[in-house]
C-alpha cells in the first residue's frame, strides 16, 4: 500500500470517528434537553429510591454537565452503554448480537439492488426505445416513490399470508439452531426468511442505481472517448461495458454515498415490517418502550454503519476513478 | 458609494423584481414541454382540491367508527355503502383516506418549503460569503452527511413529541444540505457574473446583492430540490407514522397503513385497506418526481439526443 | 490513381428544425504519400466530411449522397462489418487536442494494447513491442504509456493520439484540428514529424484545420472549403499566390503576415449561411465583394480552370483583377457593395 493511500485511509478513518463523536454529542445532548427528568436516560423509574440513588452515583448524574459529558463518551468508547431497562442486559451485548442481521440485509439488498439497477441502467440506455424503457422507467420511478414499508406489506400479504411460499417474520422458524454463522448464512430456512424483506429493500434501492446509470450512460455515449472507440474499429459490446459503463458507473458510486443515510432509514422500516431482529427493529422497540440505554445503544450503532459503508463507497470511487488521487484528500 | 445612492436607480431594482418573475414564469414553460410535467402538476391539483373539499367529498367523518343498529359496520368489504370498505373497528377507508390528504399535503408543502428556504439562505451565504463561513457551513452539510436520517427522525420525534409540526421540524434540520449544496454551487458560478459584480461595485450592501440579484437566480434550482422535498417529507411522515411515532389525532395515510398492520389486516387479506393509501402517497411522490424532473430538463436542457 | 476520392457527398443533419445539409456535393481527392489540408471557418461541415469517410456519424446524421471512394472501393456503401474492416487498419482519425479523446479510467499503455490486439488482432507480446516503436516514432517518452490520460500534458496526448491512429499502419490519417489547441512550438515539431511520416510510412494525411498557417507550412495541396462546398483547390503555393475565389483570398487577409506585418487585418464581416435553409446560388455571395446578379442566382460548380487547380466561382478567369480590389479594405465591409 503506498504512503499516499494509507495517510488517505487514517484520514478517513479520523473524519468518522468525528461524525461519531458529533453524533455522540447529539445524543447526549437530546437526552440532557429532553424534557422530564434527565435521570430516566439511565434509570429505570420502577427502582427503588435506593437503587436510584446508586446509580445516579454510578453514572456520575450528580456531577457537573462537563463531567458527565467526559463520563459519557469515556463509557461510550469502552462500550459501556449502561443496562437495557427492558431486557435487563447490557445494551453493548444486545447491539452486538443485532448487527449481523442488519447488515446481512441492509448489505445484501445493496449489493443485489446496484449488482442489478446499474445492469439495467446500462441495458436501458443501450438500447433506446426499446418498448421495455417505456415500462421500466416509470416502474423504476414508482418503486422510489412508493413507501418500502407499503411495498412489504403488499409482498407479505400475497406471498406470505395468501400464497405461504415465505414466512411472516424473524430469521428463524420456531427451533431451528445453528452451528456456526456460515451454517445460518447457507441454510435454506434463513434464506427464506431473508427473501421477502431482501426483495422489498431491493425493489426499493434499485430505481436509484437504475435511473442514474441510464442517465449517465447515455452522456458517456456521446463523449469523445467513446466516438474515437468507435472509430478505431472495437466492437460495440467492447466499447459498452469496458469504455461507456465503466465510465458511467462513476455518478452512480457518488450518489450511493450520498443515500447511504436513507438506505439505513428503509432498512429500519423493513425491519419492522418484516419482524427482522436487526437494530433497527431494536431502535424501534427500545423507542416505543422507552428503553432510553438501548435506543442510544441502537442508534448509535446504526451510524457506525452509515459511516462504515460511507467509507466503502469512498473506496470503491477511488478504485474507480483514477483522477482521484488519495493524496488530494 | 452608499448603497442608498442606489435607491435613485432603477434598474436593479427591476432587474430583480423582473428576475423573480422570470423564475416563476418558467412554470409556463415547463408545463407545455413535458407531458409527465404536466401530469405531475394535474395529479397535485387533484389532491390539493381532495384535501381541501374533503368534509364535502369525504361520507363520513374518519375516525367515528359506524354502526347500524346494534351492528358495528367492522371490516366490511367495498360496496355501495362503503367504497373502500371499513376497517375492523367499523371506520370508513374512503373517508380515512380523502382526510388523509391533508396532513400529507401539509407535512409535504411545509416541510419543502423550510427545507428549501433554510437551504437557499445557507447556500447563498455559503457561496456568496465564501472563507471561513463558507467552509464551517460546508463542513456542518459534511458531517450531517454521516448521520442517517429516518433514526435520527424517530429518535428526535420520540422526545419532542408525536406531532406534525415537529416532523416538519425535523426534517427542515435535517435535510437542508442537498439544497445548500446545490445552491452554493450555483451562486459560486453567479458570483462571478456581470450583473453582481457591477453591483457590488456600485456600492450594494451584500445582504442587497444576495437578495435582489443572486436569490432570483437560484430560485429555479431552489424549486427544483423544493419539489423532490415535498416527496421525501411525505415518505417520512408516513414512515414515522407507520412505526408509531405519528400524530395520533390526525388519520395520516401512513397512520392508515400502521392501523392496518397493526390490526392484522395482512393476514385477513384486506387488501381494500392498505393499497390505497400507499397508492395515494405513490401518486403525489410521482408527481414530485416528475415536475422537478421536467424542472431539471428546463434548467438543464440536456443537448438533443436523438 | 488517387488513395481516396470524393465524388459528390453530401451528409445531412436531422435537426429539430429540419434538414441541415452539413456538406453538399463535395468532390474532392487524395494522392498517396501526400498531404491534403483542408481550410475553413468553423461549421463549414469539414469534421463531418472526416467522419463520413470513416463513416462513424452521429446518430442524426447520414450520408445523403455520392459516393466515397478509397483504394475504388465505395465505403458509403459498405455495411457495417464490411466498413468495420476499413477502420482504423486503413483509415485512421487523429482527433482535435481534447482531453476527451482518450478514455479517462485506462492507462496509455492498455488503451495502446487494446487497439492492437483487439482490432489489429496482434498477441501481447508483439503488441507490446509495437507499442513501443510507436512511441519513438512520435517522439512520446516510452514512460507515459504507465499514464493515465490526465497526467499527460497537451502535447504529450496528441503525440499519443497520432500514434494511437498510426498503430495498425493505415493508409490514411484524417487529422481533426489535431495541433490547435497547442502552443506554436509544440504545434511547429509536431507538423514537422507529420511531414516525415509520410514519407517514412507510405501514408496519406488530411489536415483539417481552420489556421492557414498551418497548411502552408505543411500540406502539398489545400482544399477551401466554405459552408458545406468546396470553394478551391490546388497546390498549396500556387492557391497561396494566386487564390482564385474572393473568399481564399479573404481568408489570407484575415491573417496576419511575418513578411509584412504592417498589413492591416481585413476581417469577413458576416457569417455565414444557415445550412438548414441555404440561400439560392452562391453560398459566399452575401458576404462576397465581388458577387454579381449571377452569382446569387446560380451556384456555381467547381470548374477545373488548369490542371489541377479547381475554382467554384463565377467570376474565377477574372481572378487576377479580383486579387488586387481584395487588398483594399473597403470592399469587405457589407454596405459599400
Amino acid at each position: 500500500m503506498t504512503r499516499a493511500s494509507s495517510r488517505w485511509i487514517a484520514q478517513r478513518l479520523a473524519q468518522m470517528l468525528l461524525v461519531l463523536w458529533v453524533i455522540a454529542t447529539i445524543l447526549f445532548l437530546i437526552f440532557r434537553l429532553m424534557p422530564g427528568n434527565p435521570l430516566v436516560a439511565y434509570i429505570d423509574p420502577n427502582f427503588t429510591a435506593e437503587q436510584q440513588r446508586a446509580l445516579v452515583h454510578e453514572f456520575g448524574l450528580d456531577l457537573p454537565l462537563w463531567q458527565q459529558y467526559l463520563l459519557y463518551l469515556k463509557a461510550s468508547a469502552t462500550g459501556h452503554m449502561g443496562q437495557s431497562f427492558f431486557y435487563h442486559a447490557p445494551v453493548a451485548q444486545l447491539v452486538w448480537e443485532t448487527l449481523p442481521n442488519t447488515l446481512i440485509l441492509t448489505g445484501g439488498a445493496v449489493i443485489v439492488a446496484y449488482l442489478l439497477g446499474t445492469a439495467a441502467g446500462a441495458f436501458f440506455a443501450w438500447r433506446r426505445g426499446a418498448a421495455a424503457e417505456g415500462i421500466g422507467i416509470p416502474l423504476a420511478l414508482a418503486a422510489r416513490a412508493a413507501p418500502e414499508f407499503w411495498v412489504g406489506m403488499i409482498l407479505l400479504a400475497v406471498f406470505s399470508f395468501s400464497l405461504r411460499w415465505f414466512p411472516s417474520s424473524g430469521t428463524a422458524s420456531p427451533g431451528v439452531q445453528y452451528a456456526s454463522v456460515w451454517q445460518q448464512l447457507t441454510s435454506p430456512d434463513f434464506l427464506r426468511h431473508l427473501a421477502l424483506p431482501l426483495a422489498t429493500f431491493v425493489l426499493y434501492l434499485q430505481g436509484l442505481p437504475l435511473l442514474l446509470m441510464r442517465s449517465s450512460m447515455l452522456d458517456v455515449m456521446e463523449e469523445e472517448f467513446v466516438v474515437m472507440a468507435r472509430m478505431k474499429g472495437l466492437p460495440e459490446r467492447r466499447i459498452l461495458l469496458r469504455h461507456a459503463a465503466r465510465n458511467a458507473l462513476l455518478p452512480v458510486a457518488t450518489a450511493f454515498a450520498l443515500v447511504i443515510g436513507y438506505s439505513l432509514g428503509g432498512d429500519v422500516v423493513i425491519e419492522n415490517v418484516f419482524s427482522w431482529p436487526g437494530l433497527g427493529r431494536l431502535l424501534v422497540k427500545a423507542v416505543a418502550s422507552k428503553d432510553y440505554p438501548l435506543a442510544q445503544g441502537a442508534f448509535l450503532l446504526i451510524a457506525a454503519v452509515a459511516i462504515l459503508m460511507n467509507l466503502l463507497a469512498d473506496l470503491a470511487y477511488a478504485w474507480l476513478d483514477p483522477r482521484v488521487s488519495y493524496a488530494k484528500r | 458609494m452608499r448603497s442608498g445612492s442606489l435607491e435613485a436607480l432603477p434598474r436593479p431594482r427591476a432587474a430583480g423584481a423582473a428576475a423573480w418573475r422570470r423564475a416563476l414564469g418558467a412554470l409556463g414553460s415547463v408545463l407545455r414541454h413535458d407531458p409527465f410535467a404536466a401530469a405531475g402538476i394535474c395529479i397535485y391539483a387533484v389532491f390539493v382540491l381532495v384535501a381541501l373539499l374533503a368534509p364535502w367529498i369525504a361520507p363520513y367523518d374518519p375516525q367515528q367508527t359506524i354502526v347500524r343498529g346494534d351492528d358495528l359496520m367492522a371490516s366490511r368489504p367495498p360496496g355501495r355503502e362503503f367504497l373502500l370498505g371499513t376497517t375492523n373497528v367499523g371506520r370508513d377507508i374512503f373517508s380515512q383516506l380523502v382526510y388523509g390528504a391533508r396532513p400529507a399535503l401539509t407535512v409535504g408543502f411545509a416541510a419543502a418549503f423550510c427545507v428549501t428556504l433554510l437551504g437557499t439562505v445557507v447556500g447563498i451565504v455559503a457561496g456568496y460569503s465564501g472563507g471561513w463561513i463558507d467552509a464551517l457551513l460546508m463542513r456542518l452539510a459534511d458531517v450531517a452527511f454521516g448521520i442517517p436520517f429516518l433514526p435520527l427522525v424517530i429518535v428526535l420525534v420520540a422526545f419532542l413529541g408525536p406531532s406534525l409540526w415537529n416532523i416538519v421540524l425535523t426534517m427542515a434540520l435535517l435535510l437542508w444540505k442537498d439544497t445548500a449544496r446545490v445552491v452554493r454551487a450555483q451562486v459560486l458560478v453567479l458570483r462571478e457574473r456581470g450583473f453582481v459584480e457591477s453591483a457590488r461595485v456600485l456600492g450594494a450592501s451584500p445582504v442587497r446583492v444576495m437578495l435582489v440579484h443572486i436569490a432570483p437566480n437560484v430560485l429555479p434550482v431552489a424549486l427544483l430540490y423544493g419539489s423532490l422535498a415535498v416527496g421525501w417529507a411525505i415518505l417520512t411522515e408516513a414512515s414515522v407514522s407507520f412505526l408509531g411515532f405519528g400524530d395520533a389525532t390526525q388519520i395520516s395515510w401512513g397512520f392508515m397503513l400502521q392501523d392496518a398492520y397493526v390490526s392484522q389486516a395482512l393476514s385477513s387479506g384486506a387488501y381494500n385497506w392498505f393499497v390505497p393509501p400507499g397508492i395515494c402517497i405513490m401518486l403525489v411522490v410521482m408527481a414530485g418526481y416528475f415536475i422537478s424532473r421536467g424542472y431539471e430538463e428546463l434548467l438543464f436542457p440536456r443537448l438533443r439526443r436523438q | 490513381m488517387s488513395l481516396l476520392a470524393l465524388e459528390g457527398l453530401t451528409v445531412d443533419y436531422r435537426t429539430q428544425r429540419g434538414i441541415r445539409r452539413a456538406v453538399d456535393g463535395v468532390t474532392l481527392e487524395v494522392r498517396p504519400g501526400e498531404i491534403l489540408g483542408l481550410v475553413g471557418e468553423s461549421g463549414c461541415g469539414k469534421t463531418t466530411l472526416g467522419r463520413a469517410v470513416i463513416r462513424v456519424l452521429p446518430r442524426n446524421a447520414r450520408i445523403a449522397g455520392g459516393r466515397v471512394l478509397f483504394e475504388g472501393v465505395d465505403l458509403a456503401a459498405l455495411s457495417e462489418p464490411q466498413m468495420r474492416a476499413y477502420r482504423w487498419r486503413k483509415i485512421a482519425m487523429v482527433p482535435q487536442a481534447s482531453m476527451d479523446s482518450l478514455d479517462p479510467v485506462y492507462r496509455l499503455g492498455d488503451q495502446f494494447r487494446e487497439v492492437l490486439t483487439v482490432t489489429g488482432g496482434l498477441g501481447r507480446a508483439e503488441a507490446g513491442e509495437r507499442t513501443l516503436a510507436l512511441c519513438d516514432l512520435v517522439g512520446l517518452d516510452r514512460r507515459r504509456l504507465a499514464s493515465f490520460p490526465h497526467e499527460l500534458s497537451g502535447g504529450m496526448r496528441q503525440r499519443a493520439a497520432i500514434a494511437m491512429a498510426l498503430a495498425l499502419h493505415p493508409r490514411l490519417l484524417l487529422a481533426d484540428e489535431p495541433v490547435t489547441a497547442l502552443d506554436v512550438v509544440v504545434q511547429h515539431h509536431i507538423l514537422r514529424r507529420l511531414r516525415r511520416l509520410t514519407a517514412e510510412l507510405d501514408l496519406s494525411i488530411v489536415l483539417v484545420t481552420h489556421d492557414i498557417s498551418v497548411i502552408a507550412q505543411t500540406c502539398d495541396r489545400m482544399a477551401v472549403m466554405y459552408a458545406g462546398t468546396i470553394a478551391e483547390v490546388g497546390a498549396t503555393a500556387e492557391v497561396f499566390a494566386s487564390p482564385r475565389h474572393p473568399y481564399t483570398m479573404g481568408l489570407q487577409n484575415s491573417f496576419p503576415n511575418l513578411v509584412r506585418p504592417e498589413q492591416t487585418l481585413i476581417p469577413i464581416e458576416g457569417s455565414p449561411p444557415d445550412l438548414i435553409a441555404p440561400p439560392p446560388g452562391c453560398r459566399f455571395a452575401p458576404r462576397c465583394p465581388f458577387a454579381v446578379d449571377r452569382c446569387r442566382e446560380e451556384a456555381p460548380a467547381p470548374r477545373e480552370i488548369e490542371r489541377g487547380r479547381w475554382a467554384a466561382c463565377h467570376r474565377a478567369e477574372e481572378a487576377g483583377e479580383l486579387r488586387a480590389q481584395s487588398r483594399d479594405a473597403r470592399r469587405w465591409r457589407v454596405g459599400v457593395r
